[in-house]
C-alpha cells in the first residue's frame, strides 16, 4: 500500500500494516524532518526493519535534497543479509507501483572474509589471514614492484577493478554479499573493493556496527559519507558496550613478546633499506617534516585510532621522526610495558599516572606517544612491508600509546595478574579500558544529521541519552496492539514446595533451587508443544545445573518429552546443536535448547513460531560484578553521569533478559510464552525496567506464581492459541488496511496511543 | 481343563507347588501346573497375565521359579527332581528360557499388530466398511482379508512411518540390585537394544564383532552400561571396548560440526564481523573454554551427541544405514563425496532469507498458490516439438482497426424487436412451456423411480463398493499364470458367490419388500457378477481340458 505519513507518500510493500508500524513511521518522519536524532523502541517481531526501510527510502525518494543516504548498521551478518532482502522486496514494490525503474542502489558491506573471491587468498577461511593475504597482493608498493617484476603475484580481480571498475557506478539494484560476489565473478572485479568504492555513492549501505563505531575502521570506510545521511543502529540495545569495546585495548606478555619480535624485524628492514636505498627513508623523513596530514594522505594500511583534528595539522615530533629513533622509541615503550606487567596483585591507574611513570622511567614524553600509530603506519608504508597481520601486536601497542596519551578522561588502565576465568594460570594483562561509551559514538552524532537508535528492548529509554551523551528529538516506546493475547509473560517465583527460585549468588547452588528450576522445566516440557528455549545466566551456571540435573534424573525426565540440546562454548558445536534443535522442531518431536543469555544464541537466532513456543529465563542475567573493569565503569558512570550502580546493573540485566525472551515472537500470528523464573523479577524495580510491550501484558495474577500455578495458566492459554486465527479477527485492532488508516478517527487513535509515552 | 485342547510344549515332572508334587506344563498360551493323581490344572495362567518371572539365587538350597502376575499375586514352583541338583537347575533354566520366549511372543506381537490393524481401519473408512461387509459376515476370513485386500491399501497409504526412538531410552533401563549379594542387573528388551543400535551405529558394529565370539551377550551389555554411553560420569579414556566407539562418535560429530557450518542460518561461528588486526587470540592463553569443568563439558557434549544420534536414526534410509555401517567398520576413512554442492546451499539460503523476512498476516489474501510444474527432463521440455502456429498474425494497426469497427458496430446496433418472431408461433410455444411446467410440478412426488430414499441409497453405495472391490480382486487375477493366482481366482470366485448369496440377495429382497423398489435396481451389479462368473466358467472349462 502507499500510505500517507504526515504528507509523505510511503511505499509499504504489504497490503496491511500494524498500527505500531504506522506510529513508528510518524515518529521517524518527525525526526528526519527535524534533522535530529531519535531513540525508538518497538516490540520485536513487528516488522521494524521493513518499517524503517519503507519510510526512509520513501523519504530519500521524495526529498533527495534533504536526505541523500541511509546507513543501516546491524549487528550480525545474517541480520545484514536480511535487511538487504527486505530492501530488495521494497524496491520491487516501488517499481511495481510507480511503473518505472527506480534508480536506486543498496548494498551490504562486510570484511574480505565474506567478499573475497580470490581462490588463493580465501582458502584460508580465517578473517585475519585473508586480510593479510589480500594486503600482500594489493598494497600499492607491491603493485608497483610487480610492474617491474613479472614474478610477483598480483590479484587479478583487484587489478581489473582498478583498471575498469572505478569509472562505472554499480548498476541500480540491491546487492547482498552473495550478489556482490557473483557480480565480481561476472565482471572479474574484486567485490570487496568494489563494495568499498560503491559505498560512497550508494543510496543505502548496510554494514556492521564496527564500520561506524570503531574509529580505526570508520576512518577507512566511512570517512566520505555525507552529512545528509540517516544512520540507523538496529538492535542497538547493546550499543554502549560496543562503543566501549571498540576503544579498548588489551595487552599481555605474549603480545609484548611478539611486539618485540616485530620491532626486531622492523629494525632489520630499516638496516637493509639503509644499505640499499637510503633515499627512501630520507623521503619519508621529508614528508613527515611537511606534516602529518600530508603523510597520512597516502593509503590506509593501518588507520589510527581517533585523533583530534588539530593534532593532524602538527608535525611529528623530532624524537620519532627518523626510522632508527622510532624503532628504539618503540623498544623502550615495549620494555616499559613489560616491566609494568610484572605484578602480583591487581593495579588500577589513570592514563595520567601511566604517562607520568613513562616519563620518569622510560623518559618518554606525552607528545611523541600521541603520534605513535601514525608514525608506525608511515614506517610500514616506507618499508613496504607486506604481511601487516604479523605486525598486529606492535600495532596494538602503538594504538595503546596513542589512546593513553590522547584521552586523559574516560579511560582507565587496569593491570591484572590473572585472567578472569582462569585464576590459576598466571597471565598478567594490561587493560586499557574506555569507560565512557559516548567517546566512540560522538563523531557519529556530530557528523550525521539523523541517527536512529532502535531495538526491541531499549527500556528504560532515558538511560541511553545519558550514557551516550546525546539529545534525541524523539524518544518513544511503542506497545504491541494485539487482537488476542499472543504473548504470555509470566513471573514464576517459587517451586511447588514454596522454596523461592532465584539465581542469586547465595542461593544458586542450593539443591532445592536447582531442583525447582529442573522441575519447572520438566513441567513445561510436558505441556508445551514443539520447541522450548531456556536461558541461563552464565555458561558456568548452565554447566553446573546440568550436572546436578543429571544426578537427580531430571535430564532423563526431560528426555522423555523432548530432545535436549545444550549450548556449548564451542560455536561450531553449538551451531550443530541448534541445527538439530530446529530439525527436531520441524519433525514434530520437539526439543529443548538450553542456552546462555549474552551468548551467541541469544543474540543471533530467532525462535519464531514452532521453534520457540516458550522461553524460560532462569534467573536474572547480571554481569559478573566482581570484575574490576565493570567496577571501574560503574564508578565512572556514577561520578560522571549520576547513574547509580544498581540502576545500571539492573538496566543491563533486564535488557538482556528482555532480549532473550523477545526472540519468541515474529508477527502477530505467532504466539509464545515468556517465563521469567526468579523471585527478583517480581520486584517493581526489575519489572519496571522491562520493555513496555512486555510489561503491559504481565497481569497481576501472573506475577507471583509457583510452578503448578503457571501450568494452570498455560494449559488453557495454549488451547486458546491453538484455535484458528484469521485475518478478520485482527483487522481493525492489530492490523489496518489502507482505508482504515485513512479514516481520521483511526489515525487519531493510533497517535493517541503513541503519544501516551511521550 | 479350561478351554480347548492345546499342544503341550514343555512338560516338567517333579515340580512342587505349595508342597504338593506335580507337573508343570507350558502350552502355546498358558502355563499350568497339575497335581499328581489329578486331571485338572490347579494353576493355569495366561502368559499375557504374567508380569515377570524370578528365579532363586545360585546359592539357595531350593531351586525355584516364581512368576509374578500383573495383580502382584505370585506362584512359586519348586523343582525337585530326585536325580541331582544340577538336573534341577537345568530343568529350571530350561523352563525359564522357554517361558521367557513364550511370554515375549505373547506379550508384544499381538497387541502391536492389533493396534496397527485397528489404526488402519480407523483411518480408512472404506477399508473399514469392506471389513464389516466381508469379514464380519464371514464371507472371507480375517487373515485372508488382511493378506489380500488390506495390503493394497497399505501400499497406497505410502511408506509407513517408522517409530522414532524415545529420547529417554537409556533412562528407562533401571539397574536392579539383587538384594543379597549386591550384584547389579540391567533388564533390557529388544526395543532398547535396537534403539541403542540405531542411535549409536558404532556400538552395533562392535556388537557384531564381539558377540558371541569374544564375549557373551550379557557381558557386552554390562560393559556397555559401564561405558560412557550410559553413565556420563565415566571417563571414556579408560581401557574399554567402547573407547573406540567414542573415537568413532567424535569423528562423526566433528564431521557433522563441519557440515553445520555450511548452513547459513544456524552458523554461529561468524555471525559477527571480526575486527581487523585483532590480537584477542594472544590475550587468552587459557583458551576460550577456561573455567569450565571438563567433566561437565564432556557430559554436555554427550547429551548433544545422543540427541543428534536419535534424530539421525529417525531419518536414515536403509541405504544410508548401510553406508554408515561401512564407515563404522573403518572409522579412519572418510566417505567420498561428502563435499556439499555449494550451489544448492546458496539457492536455499535465498529462499530461507525470503521466508525469514515475510510476514504472513501483512501479506494480502490475493496471493494464490500457483501449481508448480516439475520437469524431470528439462532438455526434453526445452527442445521438444514447438507449437505449430498456423494463425497468421495480424498487424497491430489492423487489430486496432478491427477493434474500432467492432466498437462502432456495437454502439450502432438497435434491436428490432417487433419482427423477430411470428407471434402465433411464439404464443404456441409459450403455452407448451407452461403446460410442461405445470405437469412437472404436480407429478413431483410420484415420479421418483430413479430417486431412492436416502438410507437405501447409502446402503446401495456400500454394497456397490464392496462388490466392486471384490470384482476388482477377481479381475486382477487374470491372466492366472501362476498357481497362486489360480488359487486366488478360485477363492475370489467362491467369495463372490458367497457375497451374492449373503449380501446382495438379502439386500435386493429388502429393497423390494421394504422400499417398493424396482426389482431391476441391482441389475447392473448382478450383470457384472454374471460376467465374472461366465469368465470364470470359461476359464475353468478351458483349463480342465
Amino acid at each position: 500500500m502507499i500510505l500517507n505519513v504526515d504528507g509523505l507518500p510511503v511505499y509499504f510493500p504489504y497490503e496491511f500494516i500494524y498500527p505500531e508500524q504506522y506510529s513508528y513511521m510518524l515518529d521517524l518522519k518527525r525526526a528526519l524532518d527535524a534533522k535530529g536524532h531519535c531513540l525508538l523502541e518497538m516490540p520485536s517481531g513487528t516488522g521494524k526493519t521493513i518499517t524503517l526501510l519503507s519510510l526512509i527510502v520513501s523519504y530519500l525518494k521524495a526529498f533527495p535534497q534533504n536526505l541523500s543516504k541511509l546507513i543501516y548498521c546491524s549487528r550480525t551478518i545474517p541480520e545484514i543479509e536480511k535487511v538487504i532482502e527486505e530492501l530488495r522486496k521494497l524496491k520491487a514494490y516501488i517499481e511495481k507501483e510507480t511503473g518505472e525503474v527506480f534508480n536506486f542502489t543498496g548494498l551490504a558491506l562486510a570484511s574480505r572474509k565474506h567478499l573475497c573471491i580470490n581462490a588463493e587468498v580465501n582458502k584460508a577461511r580465517e578473517g585475519k589471514l585473508i586480510d593479510s593475504g589480500c594486503h600482500a597482493l594489493t598494497a600499492s608498493y607491491v603493485r608497483s614492484r610487480a610492474q617491474r617484476d613479472d614474478t610477483i603475484p598480483q590479484c587479478d580481480f583487484f587489478e581489473k577493478f582498478d583498471l575498469h571498475g572505478k569509472e562505472f557506478p554499480l548498476p541500480s539494484g540491491c546487492y547482498n554479499l552473495d550478489d556482490l560476489r557473483e557480480y565480481g565473478h561476472q565482471k572479474g572485479w574484486c567485490p570487496y573493493f568494489l563494495a568499498r568504492h560503491a559505498v560512497v555513492n550508494a543510496n543505502v549501505v548496510v554494514y556492521s556496527y564496527h564500520y561506524l563505531l570503531d574509529p580505526k575502521i570508520s576512518e577507512i570506510v566511512s570517512k566520505e559519507m555525507k552529512r545528509e545521511s540517516c544512520v540507523v543502529f538496529d538492535e542497538a540495545h547493546n550499543i554502549d558496550n560496543i562503543c566501549v569495546d571498540s576503544m579498548s585495548i588489551h595487552i599481555n606478555r605474549k603480545v609484548l613478546d611478539k611486539a618485540k619480535n616485530c620491532i626486531s624485524t622492523l629494525h632489520d628492514h630499516v638496516q637493509r633499506i639503509k644499505e640499499s636505498d637510503s633515499n627512501r627513508l630520507q623521503e619519508e623523513y621529508n614528508r613527515l617534516l611537511a606534516g602529518l596530514r600530508q603523510a597520512s594522505r597516502q593509503e590506509d594500511v593501518v588507520a589510527n585510532p581517533i585523533l583530534p583534528h588539530d593534532v593532524l595539522e602538527e608535525n611529528i615530533p623530532g624524537t620519532i621522526r627518523t626510522a632508527d629513533f622510532f624503532v628504539s622509541f618503540m623498544r623502550r615503550l615495549v620494555d616499559f610495558l613489560k616491566h609494568r606487567l610484572t605484578v602480583t596483585h591487581a593495579v588500577q591507574e589513570s592514563p595520567a599516572g601511566i604517562l607520568r611513570d613513562l616519563k620518569n622511567r622510560a623518559f618518554i614524553e606525552r607528545k611523541p606517544l600521541r603520534f605513535c600509530s601514525e608514525r608506525l603506519a608511515s614506517i610500514i608504508r616506507s618499508l613496504e612491508l607486506t604481511d601487516v597481520s604479523d605486525l598486529a601486536p606492535l600495532i596494538a601497542v602503538a594504538h595503546f600509546a596513542t589512546l593513553v596519551s590522547t584521552y586523559l578522561q574516560g579511560f582507565l588502565v587496569i593491570i591484572e595478574p590473572f585472567e578472569e576465568k582462569a585464576p590459576n594460570i598466571p597471565n598478567p594483562i594490561m587493560y586499557l579500558r574506555c569507560l565512557d561509551s559516548s567517546i566512540a559514538i560522538k563523531p557519529v552524532f556530530t557528523k550525521f544529521q539523523t541517527v536512529v537508535i532502535t531495538s526491541g528492548t531499549l527500556s528504560p529509554l532515558d538511560m541511553y541519552p545519558k550514557i551516550l551523551d546525546f539529545h534525541p528529538v524523539i524518544q518513544n516506546s511503542f506497545t504491541m496492539t494485539l487482537a488476542r493475547s499472543c504473548i504470555l509473560p509470566m513471573i514464576v517465583t517459587k517451586g511447588n514446595d514454596q522454596v523461592a527460585m532465584s539465581s542469586k549468588f547465595e542461593s544458586r547452588d542450593d539443591p532445592a533451587v536447582v531442583r525447582n528450576y529442573g522441575k519447572l522445566l520438566v513441567e513445561m516440557a510436558t505441556i508445551i508443544p514443539d520447541g522450548m528455549v531456556c536461558f541461563f545466566t552464565s555458561y558456568l551456571y548452565l554447566e553446573n545445573v546440568v550436572a546436578t540435573w543429571y544426578d537427580h534424573g531430571i535430564i532423563n525426565d526431560l528426555q522423555r518429552h523432548k530432545l535436549v540440546f545444550i549450548e556449548t562454548q564451542d560455536d561450531a558445536e553449538t551451531s550443530l546443536a541448534l541445527l538439530n534443535y530446529m530439525k527436531a522442531c520441524d519433525k514434530g518431536r520437539g526439543g529443548i535448547l538450553l542456552a546462555v543469555a549474552r551468548g551467541k544464541v541469544s543474540e543471533g537466532i530467532d525462535f519464531d513460531h514452532h521453534y520457540g513456543r516458550c522461553v524460560i529465563m532462569m534467573g536474572i542475567p547480571f554481569m559478573y560484578t566482581q570484575s574490576r573493569i565493570l567496577k571501574a565503569r560503574l564508578e565512572y558512570l556514577r561520578s560522571q553521569f549520576n547513574i547509580r550502580e544498581n540502576d545500571f546493573l539492573t538496566f543491563d540485566a533486564m535488557r538482556h533478559a528482555a532480549q532473550c525472551v523477545g526472540r519468541v515472537m515474529r508477527g502477530k500470528t505467532d504466539y509464545g510464552i515468556m517465563l521469567f523464573a526468579d523471585k527478583r523479577f517480581f520486584r517493581a524495580d526489575k519489572r519496571n525496567k522491562l520493555p513496555r510491550w512486555i510489561q503491559e501484558y504481565i497481569t497481576d495474577h501472573a506475577c507471583d506464581l509457583s510452578t503448578e500455578e503457571a501450568v494452570q495458566i498455560i494449559r488453557p492459554w495454549l488451547r486458546q492459541m491453538a484455535q484458528p486465527f484469521t485475518r478478520d479477527d485482527q483487522l481493525g485492532v492489530s492490523l489496518l488496511t489502507l482505508e482504515q488508516l485513512n479514516s481520521v478517527e483511526n489515525v487519531e487513535k493510533v497517535q493517541k496511543r503513541a503519544q501516551q509515552t511521550m | 481343563m479350561s478351554g480347548e485342547r492345546e499342544d503341550i510344549l514343555l512338560q516338567v515332572n517333579h515340580v512342587r507347588y505349595k508342597k504338593n508334587n506335580g507337573q508343570l506344563y507350558l502350552s502355546q498360551s498358558r502355563v499350568g501346573w497339575m497335581m499328581d493323581d489329578s486331571d485338572t490344572f490347579a494353576v493355569s495362567v495366561q502368559y499375557s497375565d504374567i508380569r515377570t518371572q524370578k528365579i532363586s539365587p545360585e546359592g539357595k538350597p531350593k531351586v525355584q521359579l516364581q512368576i509374578v502376575l500383573h495383580d502382584m499375586t505370585t506362584h512359586t514352583f519348586h523343582f525337585c527332581t530326585p536325580e541331582s541338583r544340577d538336573k534341577q537347575v537345568a530343568e529350571r533354566n530350561q523352563t525359564k528360557e522357554r517361558l521367557a520366549q513364550l511370554m515375549d511372543k505373547r506379550k508384544r506381537l499381538p497387541p502391536d499388530d492389533l493396534v496397527e490393524k485397528k489404526r488402519m481401519l480407523d483411518e480408512n473408512e472404506q477399508l473399514c466398511q469392506l471389513y464389516r461387509d466381508l469379514v464380519a459376515t464371514e464371507i472371507i476370513s480375517g487373515d485372508e482379508f488382511w493378506k489380500e485386500i488390506a495390503v493394497q491399501y497399505k501400499n497406497s497409504m505410502g511408506p509407513n512411518q517408522e517409530m522414532g526412538i524415545s529420547g529417554a531410552f537409556l533412562a528407562d533401563i533401571k539397574p536392579q540390585t539383587d538384594g543379597s549379594n549386591g550384584k547389579v542387573q540391567y533388564n533390557i528388551t529388544p526395543e532398547i537394544m535396537s534403539a541403542v543400535f540405531k542411535t549409536y551405529p558404532a556400538v552395533k558394529k562392535k556388537h557384531s564383532e564381539y558377540v558371541p565370539h569374544r564375549m557373551s551377550e550379557a557381558e557386552f551389555w554390562t560393559r556397555f552400561f559401564q561405558s560412557h554411553y550410559y553413565s556420563v560420569h565415566t571417563n571414556s579414556g579408560s581401557e574399554n571396548v567402547f573407547s573406540e566407539c567414542a573415537k568413532y562418535d567424535d569423528k562423526e560429530w566433528n564431521r557433522d560440526v563441519l557440515s553445520a557450518r555450511n548452513d547459513p542460518m544456524c552458523d554461529l561461528t561468524d555471525i559477527y564481523e571480526d575486527k581487523p588486526m585483532s590480537i584477542e587470540n594472544d590475550i587468552r592463553i587459557a583458551g576460550a573454554k577456561a573455567g569450565s569443568n571438563i567433566m561437565h563439558a564432556t557430559m554436555i557434549k554427550r547429551f548433544n551427541q545422543q540427541s543428534v544420534g536419535i534424530l539421525k536414526a529417525h531419518t536414515y534410509t536403509e541405504k544410508e544405514k548401510v553406508l554408515d555401517e561401512l564407515a563404522a567398520q573403518n572409522p579412519d576413512s572418510l566417505p567420498n563425496g561428502d563435499a556439499e554442492p555449494v550451489v544448492e546451499v546458496q539457492k536455499s539460503k535465498k529462499a530461507r532469507l525470503e521466508e525469514k523476512i515475510s510476514y504472513n498476516d501483512l501479506e494480502g489474501p490475493s496471493k494464490v498458490e500457483s501449481a508448480s510444474l516439475t520437469i524431470n527432463q528439462t532438455h526434453r521440455y526445452l527442445t521438444g516439438p514447438t507449437e505449430y502456429t498456423s494463425m497468421q498474425s495480424l498487424e497491430p494497426q489492423q487489430v486496432t482497426l478491427l477493434q474500432h469497427h467492432l466498437a462502432t458496430e456495437v454502439s450502432c446496433w438497435t434491436p428490432n424487436l417487433t419482427d423477430t418472431q411470428d407471434p402465433d408461433a411464439a404464443y404456441l410455444q409459450l403455452q407448451r412451456f407452461s403446460d410442461v411446467c405445470r405437469r412437472g410440478r404436480t407429478s413431483a412426488g410420484s415420479r421418483s423411480g430413479d430417486e431412492l430414499p436416502r438410507k437405501l441409497h447409502k446402503e446401495l453405495t456400500l454394497v456397490y463398493s464392496s462388490a466392486g472391490e471384490l470384482l476388482r480382486h477377481f479381475w486382477a487375477c487374470f491372466p492366472p499364470r501362476t498357481p497362486q493366482l489360480q488359487e486366488k481366482l478360485h477363492k475370489m470366485h467362491q467369495t463372490l458367490g458367497r457375497y451374492h448369496d449373503r449380501t446382495i440377495r438379502p439386500f435386493r429382497d429388502m429393497a423390494v419388500n421394504d422400499y417398493n423398489c424396482n426389482v431391476n435396481i441391482l441389475d447392473h451389479l448382478l450383470g457384472m457378477i454374471n460376467i465374472a462368473n461366465t469368465k470364470y466358467e470359461n476359464w475353468k472349462a478351458r483349463n480342465c481340458r
